[in-house]
């Protein structure tokens, strides 16, 4: 049974924060028949290797710890904040 | 069934620059929100630079010096750790798989050490959050459930603070460590306390929880399900979060964006190499060479700073009684101001002359601790106290009798003759030109042995 | 005029920067297709007329003056970068990509962020929040996807060149529907420092245009070591452009899969299957191989990218930046309805299976055997590309379908990634070349090589197209 049924997946959306109607949960669950369905492909025996997690070739990214930099933008990235209150983001509070 | 108790202590490593981006990491001094950049607040298509080569060699030596086996010869994995909340820019944070495991420190067993970055600051009254902390670079230390009172919780972060001290791996400023305590009592579920910041705290929160914990267990509630709370440090009390701060199931992801660490054997032994003695070895040497009771050796070893400066000056004056001046008097004196050997800003030169003056006994010793105090409030030098107290190197009490009793001979035969009053006469010249500030029973003494001659 | 020929002449001033900028942009005005999401228009005059100034004097760039469009979820300082969607409707990148940098260091004039698929989430350009792109070639047709417009634009006339990024054929795809040029680079190659993130362990950003020079050029000057991309390469610089047509197919091993074949539309086939034949009489040899089932491949290519997207949208929780609803509610309630109510169905269908398969109960059977497969691909065309120096095939089984087909049907969506998400899952280049038409609709012919092979395929495909000749754009 490929399908996730939508309990699940309503326990699912509360794990990634997506506030989901109960029109969608039905919707996605019937996707995810069809679609899980199709991905069962990939349900094989694979014989145990070494998996490489990366692409590159590249190990070890380390990097020197210099000087310290100013980002130019900081004021800028702030800006950006939806709610503000002075220098601070301001968001709900949990207490 | 009693009372376990397991730790999981946070330490900021001293770097210049965050785990993973540019940025200053002098958070404490800094405006909020100005010590930031596109990586470390998670703007879209932002990505993490290489790893901070320093933190990890400071990591890697804080592990060795707490009895760890470093996992070499293996991919070391930096993965994503999923959870939301506002202090946490991208909802994940970066964390990497442990790469050492099975230390050991005063009896409590080390279960692992790795290294991740600080979330940024989010005050869950106002609402407020500043990433000036976010991506600094961290070591995360789990030990065992091997505490069994929250006392020995406490006893057990103070020698872990030594040991951090000792490698001077960690920024100082704005508390050591961050903790997340967890308790459990007579064979139940566990209380995860989260985030406390100060020694003391965690003395007070487990002391709160394991009284909480035994009185719901009493009235027949006992704590079935793990649990997670927050430390109000001003009520000293832990609260029940409303909305959890972290997750059951974090969904562990290598991040593809950082590539693995191999960390070889080679360059463990090179680590071995440059690491510092451990307050217990030290003070074990101390002992041993100098020849010094235990427990001044202990406190002296207590701070690394103290204990090199003794070093010094046990060469060049007698180390036992160095030892204990050290113990008895400087470190009183330190421990009153609350202030540590570095930030007194004393010499082992003016030390050792203050020292050398105690021990020729041109001072009294009551001198001694007023020249002390004087040196670590005034920051006057020795030198020029000494010279005021009398003499460039304080009085040389041999000399000064030997020239009493040339410009009074008539006296000194006299005593030679048996008369014992002519001594007294005698030293209270040797008083006279010392101006009083030697004890009475060194002049008798300096001139008794200039007599005898 | 094709690239080469746009640059001499910009140099020299036979072409005034200033007015040709003036004209592009009216062109955009004008346009129906709707490629551009942001235009910037001010910056666009104003760089224009201090490039004229100084273009004689100085060193010329080497993209002096030609307007290049962004795919709006690559970093612009300053402006706009919405990734297609309603949850940064209103955010402004604090910083420039890295390939931005570059491309503007080389005197690029940027004109503005291309429309696409809602965070890359497709393969039509139907899911941006900023309405679908229209494939200029014939407006009831999808133009691709997701650098849909980055590909529509180039088609319309209405910039020089387009930087896209292809996760599972992002390039590719709108590259054969609007008979332009697109090249996926080996991954690694070109940095992603300031591209949004999708799949982060196999996307990359890449260079789209209308001859293939335009996308060597704009490729070299993208290329190389980045130390804020832990995965780039570590050569700095490269050069695509002086050995381009240094190139023969003599002596050359042509893999045809014939698996990629037998889905496809007949005339699609017979016009890759024609390049062949012309390969084939420059010298080159051919051989038929049988590869990983395609099928087996995008399988293996959703559940990785479900995973590593639902990770990379994290971010979006309209507290730092983005979406934010007016509610003042519970933390967690603030942040679910601001997730709900500004990502469109793709997105939340898959921020919703990848947190499903990463979630450790489902883990074992989907995740990692998906991661698994991955590997299995890679080896395989590792081995193939041991055997032959490039392996050449259509980059879609059908030509541009008609906007709103396939949209209901997310399987039916994720299908016409068939034929190109195996370079992105083995990293190797691919590169489309327009090559024919099928009733009016441009047919594009894929090369694809070893790793590390970009020249290679660069030079490929340019040598079919001067096979080919000029292309008659469509007038809108």
């Amino acid at each position: 049974m490929n399908k996730i049924d939508e309990k699940t997946l309503k326990r699912v959306s509360e794990v990634c924060r997506l506030k989901l109607s109960q029109g969608e949960l039905k919707e996605f669950s019937l996707d995810s028949e069809k679609l899980f369905t199709f991905f069962s492909k990939i349900n094989q025996d694979y014989a145990p290797k070494d998996l490489s997690l990366y692409l590159t070739l590249n190990r070890n990214p380390l990097r020197k710890d210099g000087t310290a930099k100013t980002f130019e933008g900081a004021k800028s990235i702030l800006d950006l904040a939806p709610k503000r209150s002075a220098d601070y983001f301001k968001v709900p509070k949990n207490l | 069934m009693a009372t376990k108790i397991g730790l999981e202590i946070h330490v900021q490593l001293k770097t210049n620059t965050k785990m993973f981006c540019e940025c200053n990491t002098n958070f404490l001094d800094a405006k909020p929100n100005t010590l930031i950049c596109p990586i470390c607040t998670a703007q879209p298509g932002s990505k993490p630079m290489g790893i901070n080569e320093r933190a990890l060699e400071l990591a890697l030596k804080t592990a060795l010096l707490l009895g760890c086996k470093i996992n070499t010869g293996k991919e070391l994995f930096v993965e994503r750790k999923h959870y939301f909340y506002p202090d946490l820019p991208a909802n994940y944070q970066r964390t990497s798989r442990p790469f050492a495991v099975e230390g050991e420190l005063y009896g409590v067993r080390i279960r692992e050490v790795h290294f991740e970055e600080d979330p940024g600051r989010y005050e869950l009254r106002t609402g407020e959050v500043d990433y000036n902390r976010s991506g600094i670079p961290l070591i995360e230390i789990v030990t065992e459930p091997d505490m069994k009172t929250p006392k020995e919780a406490r006893d057990f972060l103070k020698k872990m603070k030594t040991v951090i001290e000792y490698l001077d791996a960690a920024k100082p400023e704005g508390g050591l460590f961050k903790v997340d305590a967890n308790i459990s009592t007579d064979g139940n579920e566990r209380v995860e306390v989260k985030n406390i910041n100060s020694i003391k705290g965690v003395l007070k929160a487990l002391c709160f929880e394991e009284i909480r914990q035994k009185n719901l267990a009493r009235q027949g509630t006992p704590i079935k399900k793990m649990e997670t709370r927050h430390f109000e440090d001003t009520q000293m009390i832990t609260t029940f979060l409303r909305e959890k701060e972290t997750g059951d199931d974090y969904r562990f992801l290598p991040d593809p964006d950082i590539p693995p660490l191999e960390i070889s054997a080679e360059s463990v032994e090179k680590l071995k190499q440059d690491l510092p003695e451990t307050p217990t070895t030290k003070a074990k040497r101390l002992k041993e060479e100098y020849r010094i009771p235990k427990l001044e050796a202990d406190t002296i070893a207590s701070e690394r700073d103290l204990a090199d400066a003794f070093e010094k000056v046990a060469g060049k004056v007698n180390a036992k009684f160095a030892s204990k001046w050290f113990v008895n008097h400087l470190k009183r004196e330190l421990n009153f101001r609350t202030k540590t050997f570095i930030e007194s800003k004393l010499s082992t030169k003016e030390i050792t002359k203050l020292l050398t003056a105690l021990e020729k006994r041109s001072i009294t010793k009551h001198t001694g601790v007023d020249i002390l105090r004087k040196m670590l409030d005034e920051q006057v030098s020795a030198k020029a106290i000494l010279e005021e107290h009398g003499g460039k190197a304080g009085f040389d009490v041999d000399s000064i009798a030997k020239e009493v009793m040339l410009e009074n001979k008539k006296a000194a035969e006299d005593y030679r003759a048996g008369k014992t009053e002519s001594l007294n006469f005698l030293v209270g010249k040797v008083m006279a030109k010392t101006k009083g500030r030697l004890e009475p029973k060194q002049c008798i003494e300096a001139v008794k042995k200039g007599l005898e001659k | 005029m094709n690239t080469k020929t746009k640059l001499e002449k910009i140099k020299s001033q036979e072409i005034d920067i200033e007015e040709e900028s003036q004209k592009f942009l009216q062109k955009i005005t004008d346009s129906n297709i709707n490629a551009f999401i942001t235009v910037n228009e001010k910056q666009v005059i104003e760089k224009a007329k201090k490039l004229k100034e100084n273009i004689s004097k100085q060193k010329a760039g080497k993209l002096a003056g030609l307007l290049v469009s962004v795919k709006d979820n690559i970093a612009v300082k300053g402006i706009r970068m919405t990734c297609g969607s309603k949850m940064l409707e209103n955010y402004t990148a604090p910083y420039n990509a890295t390939i931005t940098e570059r491309v503007l260091e080389e005197q690029a004039i940027i004109i503005g962020k291309t429309n696409m698929d809602e965070f890359a989430c497709g393969g039509s350009g139907e899911t941006s929040f900023f309405g679908p792109t229209l494939n200029p070639w014939n407006n009831s047709r999808v133009p691709g996807g997701s650098s849909s417009g980055a590909g529509a634009a180039l088609a319309a006339g209405l910039c020089d060149l387009s930087i896209g990024s292809d996760t599972g054929g992002s390039i590719r795809s709108p590259a054969t529907f609007c008979g332009v040029v697109g090249f996926k680079p080996t991954y690694g190659l070109v940095s992603r420092y300031g591209l949004s993130d999708m799949t982060m362990g196999i996307e990359t950003p890449g260079p789209m245009a209308r001859d293939v020079y335009g996308a060597a050029i704009l490729l070299e000057s993208m290329a190389g070591n980045d130390p804020k991309d832990n995965v780039s390469t570590k050569q700095k610089q490269f050069d695509f452009t002086t050995k381009l047509d240094n190139f023969s197919f003599e002596g050359k091993t042509i893999a045809v899969p014939k698996e990629f074949f037998e889905g496809s539309e007949t005339t699609v086939s017979q016009i890759v299957l024609d390049a062949v034949e012309e390969m084939e009489d420059r010298g080159a040899d051919r051989i038929e191989i049988s590869v990983p089932d395609t099928k087996f491949c995008v399988a293996t290519y959703y559940l990785n990218m479900y995973a590593e997207f639902a990770s990379a949208m994290q971010k979006f929780d309209g507290l730092k930046y983005g979406f934010r609803t007016e509610t003042d509610s519970t933390l967690n309630e603030t942040v679910s309805a601001n997730r709900e109510q500004s990502l469109g169905k793709e997105v939340k269908r898959r921020i919703l299976f990848g947190t499903f398969i990463s979630m450790k109960e489902f883990q074992g059977k989907w995740y990692s055997k998906a991661l698994q497969a991955k590997n299995i691909i890679k080896q395989k065309y590792e081995k193939i590309f041991s055997k032959a120096d490039f392996m050449v095939s259509p980059a879609a089984p059908f030509t541009a379908f008609e906007i709103k087909e396939k949209i209901d049907d997310p399987l039916a969506m994720y299908l016409a990634d068939t034929l190109v998400s195996f370079a992105n899952l083995s990293g190797i280049p691919a590169g489309v070349v327009p090559f024919g038409f099928s009733h009016g609709l441009p047919v594009g012919v894929q090369i694809a090589g070893g790793q590390n092979k970009d020249l290679e395929v660069l030079q490929a495909m340019q040598t079919l197209e001067l096979k080919r000749g000029e292309i008659k754009w469509p007038q809108k």
